[in-house]
């Protein structure tokens, strides 16, 4: 069953935002259309500055489109009433990149984890513990850490409570925007890994939006390219990428064992 | 931030903390420590010298300085106090809506307070006691008013730093949104920058009441306020200079505690 609809997307930015407005900006996203299917992940790849974020956001319903629709489950993001948005919201959740900054410092672990749960549910003290534990243990992490500040955390804990945070609503769709690229080699493998048991096991759909075509590569089922707002190709999960765009993305992957290359030249 | 200056710092919002709490309590318990009745006229009695009976003396009607000393921290420790606190949170309403909000509320809010931060808050403050009248009332909306046109406009200024913060957007996706969102994730990231300039202001605002009463806008005879107590003692200034140095010296001693203690909040960050 088709679980996101985003329909001809157009992300302009204005100006100034209301009087004396000046011309307006060139289109961040033009035309954007791109369809998910429940517990489907799809790959969104392109440069910096392709609009990869943008389009993130607008999924999430942090931004408004200038133009188009998004259809969540049927529903149109950004023409519900609020108790409509409220139930969607529920089920449309994010990772974002630098996962220190998606906490507020002044919380514990425990409380950030616990804040969709304070939002939605109406748990007693001693159930959201009980909860927070059981999301914690979801991404193989240990309980004692609840009571820690965010800065006391590695990158990689830091990244996990994110998700965890995510999972805590058990939502249908996780938007990843550049969730794993701040992260080492190994960090990066472990929580793809953990991304994709969760996937498994909770039915979920993902939007992984990376720079990354490797990582990419490894965990969709479908990508997507864009290159300045546009969507240019797509292509399924064994696919060879044709777009020249695609190609320059390609071909800018270092190769794992460079030294071969530097005898081939001494030849 | 090395150990060392947070330390210092400790050390010295310890100190003003203390004799500003000392002040504050005097000012509170004033009923019950003071010697005398502070309004009580009694002409016999005027221009005493200091003594066991009269700690400082009495003016030029013979009423006791420092019973009028201690009263006087009510009015212009305490209502300095209350204009802050009521300004502050009056704007951080109005600061945090518009900040949320933007567009064009935000874009109309931003122009009027442009025109009226034109004017120095003090002729501000002059033009709206000469709509009101001259009484401590007034001296208080004239003042919670012009605080608070400043403050609103600092506090969207914080709120829309934050505004674009991972940390938000993500609160946001958990579903935290309106009041909950600014107490939980706005307020306690700015209360440094917040306490801190309320608590320097506090010493402005009293300045400024010290400043209508001296002129007579303010606080009326026979209340007591320092402001008002300079202005009485200063026909007096040859004979008896005392009684304008009482509550002169009181003004600066407070003005600079609070500034002492609001540099220690901002080292403390």
């Amino acid at each position: 069953m088709t679980l996101l609809e985003v329909k001809n997307i157009e992300m302009q930015y204005a100006q100034r935002p209301f009087m004396f407005k000046r011309g307006q900006e060139a289109p961040v996203l033009q035309g954007v259309t791109f369809s998910l299917q429940e517990g489907e992940c799809l790959g969104i790849v392109g440069q910096s500055g392709s609009g990869k974020s943008t389009l993130g956001r607008i999924i999430l319903g942090i931004e408004r489109p200038t133009k188009g629709e998004v259809l969540f489950q049927g529903i149109n993001l950004y023409e519900t009433t609020s108790k409509h948005k409220k139930i969607i919201r529920r089920d449309l959740q994010a990772v974002f990149q630098n996962s220190y900054h998606s906490f507020n410092p002044k919380h514990t672990i425990f409380e950030i984890v616990e804040e969709p749960l304070l939002n939605f549910e109406q748990f007693s003290k001693t159930e959201r513990q009980h909860k927070v534990r059981e999301l914690l243990d979801c991404v193989e992490l240990e309980s004692t850490i609840a009571q820690k500040n965010p800065s006391q955390l590695s990158g990689g804990q830091q990244q996990r409570v994110n998700i965890a945070r995510a999972l805590a609503l058990n939502p249908k769709l996780i938007v990843l925007d550049e969730a794993i690229s701040s992260l080492d080699m190994i960090l990066q493998k472990h929580i793809i890994q953990l991304l994709q048991t969760l996937q498994k096991d909770m039915q979920l759909a993902y939007i992984f939006i990376s720079h990354d075509l490797q990582a990419t590569r490894y965990m969709s089922d479908r990508i997507v390219v864009m290159e300045h707002g546009q969507l240019v190709e797509e292509i399924g999960k064994d696919e060879a990428y044709k777009h020249p765009a695609s190609l320059e993305l390609y071909n800018a992957i270092l190769p794992s064992h460079p030294r071969e290359r530097t005898k081939k030249f001494f030849r | 931030m090395s150990l060392l200056r947070k330390e210092r710092a400790n050390v010295k919002r310890l100190f003003s903390l203390t004799i500003l709490l000392v002040i504050g309590l005097l000012g509170l318990f004033a009923p019950v420590l003071m010697p005398h009745d502070p309004l009580a006229v009694d002409i016999s009695k005027k221009f005493l010298a200091p003594s066991w009976d009269y700690p400082f003396g009495t003016d030029h009607l013979g009423r006791c300085v420092f019973s009028r000393m201690l009263l006087a921290i009510r009015y212009s420790l305490g209502s300095a106090l209350v204009i802050q606190i009521v300004a502050i949170l009056l704007a951080i309403l109005v600061g945090a809506f518009v900040a949320l909000k933007r567009g064009i509320v935000d874009y109309l809010f931003i122009r009027i307070c442009d025109i009226l931060l034109a004017f120095p808050t003090l002729v501000l403050a002059f033009g709206l006691l000469g709509l009101l009248g001259p009484s401590l009332k007034n001296v208080l909306i004239a003042l919670v008013f012009t605080q608070f046109i400043y403050y609103s406009r600092l506090i969207r200024g914080l709120f829309i730093g934050l505004n674009e913060k991972d940390f938000i957007q993500a609160a946001r996706i958990s579903g935290t949104s309106g009041i909950k969102l600014i107490i939980r994730h706005y307020i306690p990231n700015l209360l440094p920058p917040i306490v801190t300039i309320v608590v320097l202001d506090i010493g402005k605002v009293i300045l400024e009441i010290a400043g209508f009463s001296f002129i007579g806008l303010g606080v009326q005879a026979p209340i007591p306020e320092w402001g008002m107590m300079v202005n009485e003692g200063k026909q007096y200034i040859r004979q008896h200079p005392e009684l304008m140095l009482y509550p002169g010296l009181a003004i600066v001693l407070v003005v600079l505690l609070l500034n002492h203690l609001a540099s220690s909040f901002k080292k403390l960050g």
